[in-house]
């Protein structure tokens, strides 16, 4: 009986574990679309080929690309923390990248480097935002792929993913093409074929 | 039926005595009830795991119309229906392992869905690393609470696809995770081969276990690449000299995983080594010798060929007939072989010759036994030692055709004279 006490107690704890990552994992982000301070994240061009992992759209934004003037050896395992402020058009921009976490009262987000070239001005990093990705129903992510990819090429169209940024953390609120949101315009479109 | 009237009719004509029939009854039907259990456990578990998996699968279309709680809600419902019915299997059907391996595999493939769909839900970007650690550690428990050897499948292939992720090519991420996730399954394991030597789950896990430590090998931290083929070596030395253990010897021979995959392993490699190309490249780093024998791949194979020999020994003291094959030989001596191969220019020649000898002893030990198998295996060998040099020679077409001619001959009398030895004996 005692036997039996302990197997249950220990299989009890086991469980709370298994609820405890997936629920922490959607707190963290729940309090970081709750509290967090919204960015506009310009998208770039992409590689269409590139675009279509089953069912989300592959993101690559134009605020990757980050130029500074040190010589510091980035290394490509460790995170890196971004600070972000806004451009005079109001999208969001790197304006700096530290090994350390700063305070929270400033806006940053942690970020992994991709790639690193040494130029003439210092070295130009591609970053990686902890938002590549932007998961929607099967049936329609590949024609919001597609209407992502015509946005982002396109100039006269304004494509941006709405990111809410929260002490480090940021969470994918939604992506946005001339000021309508994938999910609709996908939708329209739909109902325009039929 | 067919049992029931044949007995009645050898009860009738006096052939077997009243004891026996019920005897032979009752052998019959204990063995179907075997049987049956063993059913009840692959359907359980095949039905646990197609539910999981299809109600994965439901949930990742990502239902645009629900809201996110309500997507968050459901991504939990997987995750407490597995741990109800883990908790019911343990509480009420604690002796039936049908009831325990399903629920437990049904929880294990529930765990990763919850947290992929987390992911998926807040568009989290791709871990695969964190995702595959959290989700084995979070399915070990069920391993040992609700003793399923299942879910210790399972968890061998999740750290198994762990450590190549992280580990290929090497990356910072320590690489003895592995090991230590490898070492936390082993109770299970040993206790299985104590318990159930026969049982289909000691086999799985043979396998399974063979294949993860010699898939996740080369995750080790590197400084010469090539004394890989040391440290693999000395890994399929121990592997042919453990499948050999007694324990084994009853077994057939698909079941003995480590015999198998070492003994395979072991031909592979030398085939590859007996390529001049290699050692040429590798004699022309001139590295150092001291450096090689303290590099890292050598320090781990110190113990494996250490404990090879070790099991050596320990068979031969027990069973006085042991001897020694020359694959065994050539495994467990190969860090030699190796070193005389990258200092001198002899290991090319000195590995053919090896698998030459390999594969005569092994076809003159087939054809001696009267094992189709083992004898052809022999011919197999010889005929791909062949089949290598004819792409690093500059033999003509007609030698290599002729060669081809001879070998074709050879395979069929050694065949037609084996089987007709048989035919003539029964």
């Amino acid at each position: 009986m005692k036997n039996k006490a302990l197997l249950f107690t220990l299989l009890g704890l086991a469980f709370i574990a298994q609820w405890y990552i997936p629920l922490s994992m959607s707190q963290l982000n729940e309090e970081v679309l709750e509290k967090g301070v919204e960015y506009r994240f310009r998208t770039a061009p992409v590689d269409p080929a590139d675009l279509f992992r089953g069912r989300y759209v592959a993101l690559r934004f134009d605020a990757a690309s980050f130029s500074m003037d040190s010589s510091y050896n980035w290394s490509f395992n460790k995170p890196a923390y971004a600070t972000l402020a806004e451009d005079s058009l109001g999208f969001a921009m790197v304006i700096d990248l530290s090994i350390e976490a700063p305070t929270d009262d400033i806006h940053y987000v942690e970020v992994q480097i991709q790639s690193r070239m040494e130029s003439p001005l210092g070295q130009s990093l591609q970053l990686k935002f902890p938002f590549d990705r932007f998961y929607m129903e099967e049936t329609k992510a590949k024609p919001a792929g597609l209407a992502y990819a015509e946005a982002a090429r396109d100039s006269s169209k304004e494509a941006y993913a709405l990111v809410k940024v929260h002490k480090g953390d940021a969470a994918l609120v939604d992506v946005m093409i001339d000021g309508v949101s994938l999910q609709e315009l996908v939708e329209s479109q739909k109902d325009q074929g039929h | 039926m067919s049992l029931k009237n044949e007995l009645s009719v050898l009860l009738n004509n006096g052939v077997i005595s009243e004891e026996t029939a019920s005897r032979i009854k009752e052998f019959y039907s204990t063995k179907k009830s075997n049987s049956n259990q063993r059913l009840f456990i692959i359907y359980g578990i095949l039905g646990a795991l197609l539910v999981g998996l299809g109600i994965i699968l439901i949930l990742a279309h990502n239902w645009d119309q629900l809201s996110r709680t309500t997507k968050s809600i459901f991504a939990f419902i997987p995750l407490t229906t597995g741990q109800v019915l883990c908790i019911y299997a343990l509480w009420k059907k604690s002796d039936s392992a049908a009831w325990r391996e399903s629920s437990a595999t049904f929880l294990a493939v529930s765990i990763g869905a919850s947290i992929a769909l987390m992911g998926q839900i807040y568009h989290l970007p791709e871990d695969p690393e964190s995702f595959l650690l959290t989700w084995t550690l979070l399915g070990l428990p069920l391993v040992y609470l609700m003793r399923s050897s299942m879910s210790s499948l399972l968890y061998i292939m999740g750290i198994t696809a762990y450590a190549v992720q992280s580990g290929y090519p090497h990356s910072d991420e320590p690489y003895w995770i592995y090991f230590l996730l490898l070492l936390a399954i082993m109770p299970h394991y040993l206790q299985l081969l104590r318990q159930k030597f026969e049982s289909s789950f000691s086999t799985y896990h043979h396998w399974f276990i063979g294949l993860s430590i010699i898939i996740c090998l080369g995750i080790l931290p590197t400084r010469h690449d090539e004394q890989l083929f040391v440290l693999y070596m000395s890994l399929l030395a121990l592997f042919i000299q453990l499948g050999k253990l007694p324990a084994f010897t009853n077994s057939k021979t698909r079941n003995n995983a480590y015999l198998l995959l070492g003994a395979l392993g072991a031909l592979i490699i030398l085939f590859i080594l007996s390529f001049d190309s290699l050692w040429v490249s590798w004699r022309l780093t001139l590295t150092p010798l001291s450096s090689r024998l303290s590099a890292t791949e050598m320090l781990v194979s110190y113990p494996i060929i250490a404990s090879a020999v070790a099991i050596y020994f320990l068979r031969k003291r027990r069973q006085s007939a042991v001897g020694i094959n020359l694959l065994e030989f050539t495994s467990i001596l190969f860090p030699i072989i190796f070193f005389i191969g990258v200092s001198s220019s002899s290991g090319a020649v000195l590995v053919n010759l090896l698998v030459l000898g390999i594969g005569i002893l092994t076809l003159r030990s087939g054809s001696q036994k009267e094992h189709l198998g083992l004898m052809n295996a022999g011919l197999l060998i010889i005929a791909i030692l062949i089949i290598c040099r004819f792409s690093d020679t500059n033999m003509s077409f007609v030698v290599r055709g002729v060669l081809f001619v001879l070998l074709g001959i050879g395979f069929f009398l050694a065949n037609y004279r084996l089987l007709k030895k048989r035919k003539s004996e029964e």
